[in-house]
This record gives structure tokens, C-alpha cells and sequence, in this order.
């Protein structure tokens, strides 16, 4: 199995002036292509560390961080951020989307960024919007929008530009249970057409979507289960 | 002779910093206006998000804070943040 994310032996250590935090202890885990991973953890397990991390928003003190087979580590700040915009679709919380522009432009956005033409962009997202179920909200802008219906277009978003990893921050935290019990079906099913997705999570019964858990505890990994 | 020379070396200076300072206190000038959001220049992905965002090319960086939803005085760290909320990476071309 191609390997699309691997940490080696990652520490990640906060300098608090007299005190070091080691937020991060020597954490080793490889997913594969295709796999649906969830990361679990509560407060102060080393979950948002450990996501940053993932996200290449940060690099780790020590260690080595693989993303799509490239190591991190000596790329520039420039670099990096191409890196994660083609590698990985982000999908947070609290939904993130441009309130100025509608559901449409949301979702064309990064792909503009990334260079493709209007022409594929049209059907791209014409695909997705038919994907998250929402044809009849092409031109609306989000705050006409629900929140299910928010985080649907913020999935389309994230798989825009096809990137190699979905990563999902508690995806699910800012809805009702039965909307968010949606979301998740759709996350399943992206997984069931080969989608590799992570999924960050202090939830058990979210965690327990995924066919594999690492789970965190003061900074190690505790359990990894499939 | 090494009086004029010193007195050219001095109005030089001063010629130097003054437009520094010129530069520096007007953030809508030259590079100021990238570096501002630590970028090196304005590259072609500032005039797509420009043209996405439905501003004019020679908008400013308030602008393009504001419509990103940011506020005008939003830092270079929240102008990366929004880039990356919107899956544009963090930082652009």
C-alpha cells in the first residue's frame, strides 16, 4: 500500500521560557492510501499538535514528517504552504467559508489558485455540488445556508483540487446530532469512493466511523486499532 | 576636500532614510504592501484571488482583508489563516 502520511519518531516541545512542553513524545504512525484513519484524544492529549503537525501547519521539534512521500522538513515556508494546498482538503469545525462569495465561488476558489482552467472548473464543481447534495444552492451564500448544508459546501471545497489526504477537524462539533450524523455518512461514503481521510476528534461514537483509531494520550500514542 | 566628501556621504544618508521612512509609514506603497502580509511581491495568485474575490487588480490589502472577511488591521498570521481556511494553502504565489 502507498503510503500517504508517515511520522517518524515525531517530538514536537514548546520553549515556555523556563519550562519545555513536550506536547508531542516520539509519536510513529504510516497511513496508507485509502484508509480512513481517526486521530482521538481529549484536552491535552496532543491532538491539536499532533494535527498541525499533519496539516504541515507545523513542523515537528524532532522526527520526521512524510507527506505524500515528501519529507517535510527542509521545505520553505512558500514550499510548504504549495505543499499542503495541493496535498491536503482541510475541513474544520466551524465550516470556514468566504461569507462574500456563494456556495459556487466557495468551492471554485482553490481551484482558481491551482490553476484550472474555467472549463474544468465548471464541471468540477457541478460534480461536487451534485456529490454533497446541493444543486439547488449553487448561488446562495452561506449565510443562507443551514449549517449541515455549510459544511457539505466546505467538504466540496476541501476535494476540489483532489488532494491526496481529506483532513477533518471534529467535522461534526458544530451541529445538531442528526445533521452531523449526516456529514458523517457523507465522510463515509467519500471513503467508500477511495478518498483517504483523517479525522481529528475528541468524540468516540465519530471516532468510531473510522476503520482505524490512534488514539492519544499525554502526548503517545496509546492505541492504534483497527 | 574630505569635508565634501563627508558632507556628500552624509546627504546621502539622509536622502536614504528619508525615503525609508517614507516607505514604511505609507503601507500602501511599493513592497510595503506585500511584505506587509510577508509576502516577497504581489504574484499572479493575488490577482486571481483578486479577480475571485470580485476587486478591481489594483485593490489594496485592506481590500482583499475585508473581503476575505478579515478586519483591516488583521495580521499577516490571520491573513495565513484565512488562506488556509478557504484550502488555499496559507500563503500565496
Amino acid at each position: 500500500m502507498t503510503s500517504v502520511l508517515k511520522l517518524e519518531n515525531v517530538w514536537k516541545t514548546y520553549d515556555l521560557g523556563e519550562t519545555k512542553v513536550n506536547a508531542v513524545q516520539g509519536i510513529n504512525f504510516d497511513i496508507a492510501k485509502g484508509e480512513f484513519v481517526s486521530i482521538v484524544g481529549s484536552s491535552g492529549s496532543g491532538k491539536s499538535t499532533t494535527l498541525n503537525i499533519i496539516g504541515a501547519l507545523d513542523k515537528p521539534t524532532k522526527g520526521k514528517v512524510f507527506l505524500d512521500g515528501i519529507d517535510i522538513a527542509p521545505l520553505d515556508d512558500s514550499k510548504l504552504a504549495r505543499l499542503r494546498g495541493k496535498t491536503i482538503g482541510f475541513i474544520f469545525q466551524t465550516f470556514n467559508l468566504n461569507p462574500n462569495l456563494t456556495v459556487f465561488e466557495n468551492i471554485a476558489l482553490p481551484m482558481k489558485i491551482h490553476e484550472y482552467s474555467r472549463i474544468e472548473i465548471k464541471k468540477k464543481v457541478g460534480d461536487l455540488i451534485k456529490l454533497v447534495k446541493l444543486d439547488h444552492r449553487i448561488d446562495h451564500l452561506p449565510r443562507q445556508l443551514s449549517g449541515g448544508e455549510r459544511q457539505r459546501v466546505a467538504i466540496a471545497r476541501a476535494l476540489s483540487t483532489e488532494p491526496a489526504i481529506l483532513l477533518a477537524d471534529e467535522p461534526t462539533g458544530n451541529l445538531d446530532s442528526k445533521t452531523g450524523f449526516a456529514i458523517m455518512e457523507l465522510i463515509v461514503d467519500l471513503h467508500k469512493q477511495g478518498k483517504t481521510i483523517i479525522l481529528v476528534t475528541h468524540e468516540a461514537d465519530i471516532a468510531n466511523y473510522a476503520n482505524r483509531q490512534i488514539v492519544l494520550m499525554d502526548g503517545k500514542v496509546k492505541e492504534d486499532k483497527k | 576636500m574630505n569635508l565634501k566628501i563627508i558632507t556628500i556621504i552624509l546627504i546621502v544618508l539622509i536622502a536614504v532614510s528619508a525615503f525609508s521612512t517614507f516607505v514604511v509609514l505609507n503601507p500602501e506603497r511599493g513592497q510595503k504592501r506585500f511584505s506587509d502580509l510577508g509576502e516577497a511581491k504581489e504574484g499572479k495568485d493575488f490577482l486571481v484571488l483578486k479577480e475571485s474575490l470580485s476587486l478591481e487588480e489594483d485593490a489594496s490589502i485592506t481590500e482583499i482583508k475585508i473581503a476575505l472577511g478579515l478586519s483591516e488591521n488583521a495580521s499577516p498570521e490571520e491573513f495565513r489563516q484565512v488562506l488556509i481556511d478557504n484550502n488555499l494553502g496559507g500563503r500565496l504565489k
